[in-house]
């Protein structure tokens, strides 16, 4: 049987990941936004496709109009075209990352399952439920509902919440947010309550 | 492609944090949430205890964290489907990794709860949709 690594050794590896990400990636770890921006891929595509757009014709527009002020002021042989033509400056639009970055984080945190599993001895396809579940949730098609049911909650709560465990938790309670906190509380205190009342019913 | 492997790296260590300590076992959560055991709690409060003077000093910032007439009503939501499946967002995915197969089932339907936030919220929200993160 493993013995599952001390608590502390666990925030450490949850702190590494935050401060990674910051360092890395120049944001805050996020899980359910991360998700959310994966399944969002075709208006990501379409956001890139659009900003694209917007520079080229924003640089193209801008030259024009200067040429056409230049030229009215000094003559039109001031706006004879450079030998070298200069580079365009751009506008620097804030950039997000494409959803595949995204969607290279959530892969691997499926294959850190596996490492983890394999680290604990315990690789394999397991279809059994784990025996609190079954004990509070006997009936297999209750099982089920249960599994789908508190699914569709997560997915629907964290979005309405603007984020899960990471990003209101962990990212949101270390920057001393109040959204951070306050959403931290609700939902590890209505996980308790619920759970004791489920335990105090079911049991 | 650097965004990517970074990327993927943290993915990676999240994994196999959340797998060894034991995040992704349901015994485990489900004993933290009944306050029987609070290991699990240690370590998620001594994550954001050792976050809080590195994201001080990187001044990590996506822009304010908005608190929205949804972040008391969605973490409640979140914190019932938390408690009945043991599977916040990270750990279903990992979860499945380990080989979970009833993690199938947690982590469709949150995918497609996740879908199916954004028109709700359209039809019947005002506020606007913040998000941490990303």
């Amino acid at each position: 049987m493993f013995e599952y690594v001390p608590w502390w050794a666990g925030s450490l590896g949850l702190a590494g990941v935050g401060v990674g990400t910051v360092w890395g990636l120049g944001r805050t770890l996020g899980v359910s936004g991360s998700v959310a921006r994966v399944l969002d891929w075709r208006g990501d595509l379409a956001r890139q496709k659009a900003e694209a757009a917007f520079e080229a014709m924003n640089s193209a527009q801008l030259r024009a109009a200067m040429l056409a002020a230049t030229a009215a002021e000094f003559g039109i042989d001031a706006v004879k075209p450079p030998e070298e033509p200069e580079p365009i400056a751009h506008f620097e639009v804030a950039k997000t990352d494409p959803w595949t970055v995204h969607a290279a984080f959530l892969a691997m945190l499926v294959v850190g399952g596996l490492v983890g599993a394999l680290i604990k001895g315990q690789a394999g396809i397991r279809t059994t439920y784990a025996a609190s579940f079954s004990a509070l949730f006997p009936s297999p098609v209750v099982q089920f509902m249960v599994l789908a049911v508190g699914g569709f909650c997560v997915g629907v709560g964290t979005r309405m919440a603007g984020g899960c465990t990471s990003g209101l938790g962990l990212s949101g309670c270390s920057r001393l947010s109040k959204a951070g906190f306050i959403g931290t509380a609700c939902f590890l205190g209505l996980a308790m309550a619920f759970t004791l009342l489920l335990r105090s019913v079911l049991l | 492609m650097k965004r990517h492997g970074t990327s993927a790296l943290l993915g990676l260590a999240l994994g196999v944090t959340l797998s060894v300590v034991g995040f992704t076992d349901f015994n485990a959560v489900h004993q933290m949430f009944a306050l029987q055991d609070f290991r699990l709690l240690f370590t998620f409060m001594g994550g954001v205890a050792l976050l809080v003077v590195p994201l001080w000093f990187m001044k990590a910032s996506n822009g304010p964290m908005a608190l929205t007439p949804g972040t008391v009503p969605g973490s409640l939501l979140f914190g019932a489907g938390w408690a009945l499946t043991g599977a916040c967002p990270g750990v279903a995915f990992t979860q499945l990794g380990e080989g979970q197969m009833w993690a199938l089932v947690s982590l469709s339907a949150m995918l497609v709860g996740t879908q199916v936030y954004p028109v709700l919220h359209r039809r019947f929200f005002r506020w606007p949709m913040g998000s941490c993160g990303v």
